[in-house]
């Protein structure tokens, strides 16, 4: 038997050949049912846009889906698509600092409820954190929201702990002093 | 005074929060760029919202297959050259060979295996997909959120617009009964001409309700139960049929209501009721699929979205005695269903014996009304002599005491010869405003294999044109496919 070779988030390689497509639809709907509404909500924090979100977790079991059949541990199949998700939002926000020709349409329904539903501290906030350089507003989301430990984070972000630890301290610094700024 | 973490992690939860449930997941082939293609953030921003569009459905890659469709015969009978030239609701797009007028997309509701065993049916649950009916391809396929099934589907006359009733139990059924609730999402289709053709599925913001549903067949109704929904021709209203949420209600079975719905805002604009065995919404239709129905189609908009016809039945076991009404959405309302409708028709449902020589059928009923409100279509014509297996698909005059003698005079009528696979059903599934040109599916096989073979296909005016319609999208016909 053949070894498989690892899987990266972000490989393009074939889909799920028919006869196992049975196998892998139903073990993406699985954990898609199981763990998408907490993967979406990771995502708009860090987007702050729930459309994006979605889109970015539709893709992040779009691409499993398509990787199942190279899936050596399907048990690994959760932190494979929480690290796509994360891709996928490094993605988006790379895009978005991009000069653009085009201003965005304004998203309707979802986030101007989403607006609605948080409070304008909790705005003000957000905005600061959105304005946080990547790489610091990951590590202070996956520290303060997913409540991940160091290690975890330096997994999940792909980095040692002592930068989790140095990025995530600059986060906090500069949240501050944003903040302080405002008020 | 609060931390810096401290506020960071309140204002995340809070955003966080105003996330309470998914979208269906859509899984699709391979053919998008992967590594080194537009990430999800481009299409945001390009379209606001987009799910992807690719190529087949996986939950049944090895399922879907593009059915052999033989030219039927389809004889033109007398009476068929009078049918009026209704206007379009659609036009046929450049990719497929559909006739003028058709519509070029589908939405059908496909059984699709479930992990577990649902509250309404043991075997099965439905996927949405997305279709080009003329050339086969398949546009989209969602498959349905946890404890959601899908139920019905209702499309606007644009060819583009469609709603899909959701149906979500709460917990389990304890002795047959639970309580479910209903909720809609609105499916918009954007043709690309360099481009994929986009779908996007967004969930409605109508208020979902909930009613006690039971598995028991022929349960009695319970205030809130939705028997029907219909998108209007501009997609701008969505019309509901269900049990007011009176007490009373759960009682006899003779409540309806009819509500009207803004797309847009979700905002209720109209809402009728009455108490009165002959506008019951509960039909044969309804009581064979079980006590949460799949949405029969008693409701049609009619004359340009002015009003809508209601379709009731009442009687039985027995005789029993089928009724459209048209109900004036643009005049004053008074709330009685009653009072702001008249009977368009009203007369005794045939079995479809062939001894009975005609007539609208218990069958087929409630049945498909023409945009124009003035006639409806279906199998409803079982010619004298008909050998079996024959298909025979009629449109006839919905006027008040068109039947007062007996005999309805057909206005179009398309004979299809027997086939010979063994069972078979028909149906009609979309009708053009005047009721000259179906889209109709005959599907056969027998016992548990049923359906085995389906044809999809347009009949007008002595010709027919198949469908690239794959015989899975029978399973929950009606109420589960829309043009």
């Amino acid at each position: 038997m053949s070894e498989r070779p690892p899987l990266t988030p972000g490989d393009d390689v074939r889909g799920p050949a028919a006869a196992g497509d049975a196998d892998a639809a139903a073990g993406v709907t699985a954990l898609y049912q199981a763990h998408a509404v907490g993967l979406i909500r990771l995502a708009i924090v860090m987007l702050g846009e729930r459309t994006a979100a979605e889109d970015v977790v539709q893709d992040a079991f779009l691409g499993l889906y398509r990787h199942w059949r190279r899936l050596s541990d399907p048990a690994k199949a959760l932190s494979y698509v929480r690290s796509s998700v994360l891709n996928g939002c490094r993605t988006v926000l790379r895009a978005r600092s991009r000069p653009r020709p085009v201003e965005p349409v304004p998203l309707a329904g979802q986030s101007a409820e989403s607006a609605a539903l948080v409070s304008e501290e909790h705005q003000a906030v957000l905005a600061a954190i959105r304005a946080l350089p990547g790489r610091q507003r990951e590590a202070l989301v996956l520290r303060y929201y997913a409540d991940l430990s160091e290690a975890e984070t330096a997994r999940a972000m792909g980095v040692s702990r002592g930068t989790v630890k140095s990025t995530t301290s600059r986060a906090v610094a500069a949240l501050a002093r944003m903040l302080q700024e405002e008020s | 005074m609060s931390t810096t973490e401290d506020r960071a992690r309140a204002a995340m939860r809070a955003i966080a929060s105003t996330v309470g449930d998914a979208p269906p997941l859509e899984l699709s082939q391979p053919g998008r760029a992967g590594r080194g293609g537009r990430g999800a953030g481009d299409r945001s921003r390009e379209t606001g919202r987009r799910w992807r569009s690719w190529a087949a459905p996986l939950t049944a890659a090895a399922v879907i297959i593009a059915v052999a469709i033989s030219l039927v015969l389809v004889k033109n009978l007398p009476g068929g050259d009078r049918a009026p030239a209704g206007q379009a609701t659609a036009t046929s797009g450049p990719a497929g060979s559909l006739p003028a007028g058709v519509p070029r997309y589908y939405v059908a509701l496909k059984q699709i295996p479930p992990k577990r065993p649902t509250y309404l049916d043991s075997s099965f649950q439905y996927a949405i997909v997305v279709a080009d009916a003329g050339t086969g391809k398949t546009l989209a396929t969602f498959t349905p959120p946890a404890h959601t099934i899908f139920q019905s589907v209702t499309a606007a006359a644009d060819d583009r617009t469609f709603a899909v009733l959701a149906v979500s139990p709460a917990g389990r059924f304890q002795n047959g009964q639970g309580t479910v609730t209903g909720s809609w999402y609105k499916l918009v289709i954007t043709p690309g001409s360099a481009a994929p053709d986009r779908v996007r599925l967004t969930r409605l913001p109508v208020k979902p309700w909930s009613w006690t549903a039971a598995l028991e067949v022929n349960a009695l109704s319970s205030p809130g139960q939705i028997y029907a929904s219909a998108l209007s021709a501009s997609g701008q209203e969505l019309a509901v049929a269900d049990i007011p949420a009176v007490p009373a209600a759960s009682k006899p079975r003779n409540w309806t209501e009819v509500k009207v719905f803004s797309v847009a805002t979700g905002q209720l604009l109209h809402d009728w009721t009455a108490d009165d065995p002959a506008v019951r919404m509960t039909n044969a239709r309804t009581i064979w699929q079980g006590a949460v129905p799949l949405g029969a189609p008693g409701l049609t908009w009619i004359d340009q979205d002015r009003a809508l016809a209601v379709a009731t039945s009442s009687g039985g076991p027995g005789p029993v005695t089928g009724t459209v009404r048209r109900l004036d959405v643009t005049g004053p309302a008074s709330g009685s269903l009653l009072a702001d409708s008249t009977v368009l028709w009203s007369g005794q449902l045939s079995m479809n014996d062939p001894g009975h020589g005609g007539g609208f059928t218990l069958n087929d009923w409630p049945p498909q009304v023409t945009a124009d409100g003035k006639s409806i279509t279906g199998d409803t014509f079982t010619p004298l002599g008909a050998k079996p297996g024959q298909a025979d698909f009629g449109t006839l005059p919905l006027t008040a005491g068109s039947a007062a003698d007996g005999k309805l005079r057909l206005v179009y009528r398309a004979v299809i010869p027997p086939l010979t696979e063994g069972e078979a059903e028909y149906a009609v599934v979309w009708a053009s405003p005047s009721g000259d040109t179906m889209i109709v599916c005959v599907a056969t096989g027998s016992g548990q294999s049923f359906p085995q073979k389906a044809r999809f296909m347009v009949v007008s005016h002595g010709r027919s044109t198949p469908l690239a319609i794959p015989v899975s999208m029978v399973a929950s016909l009606m109420t589960g496919i829309a043009f």
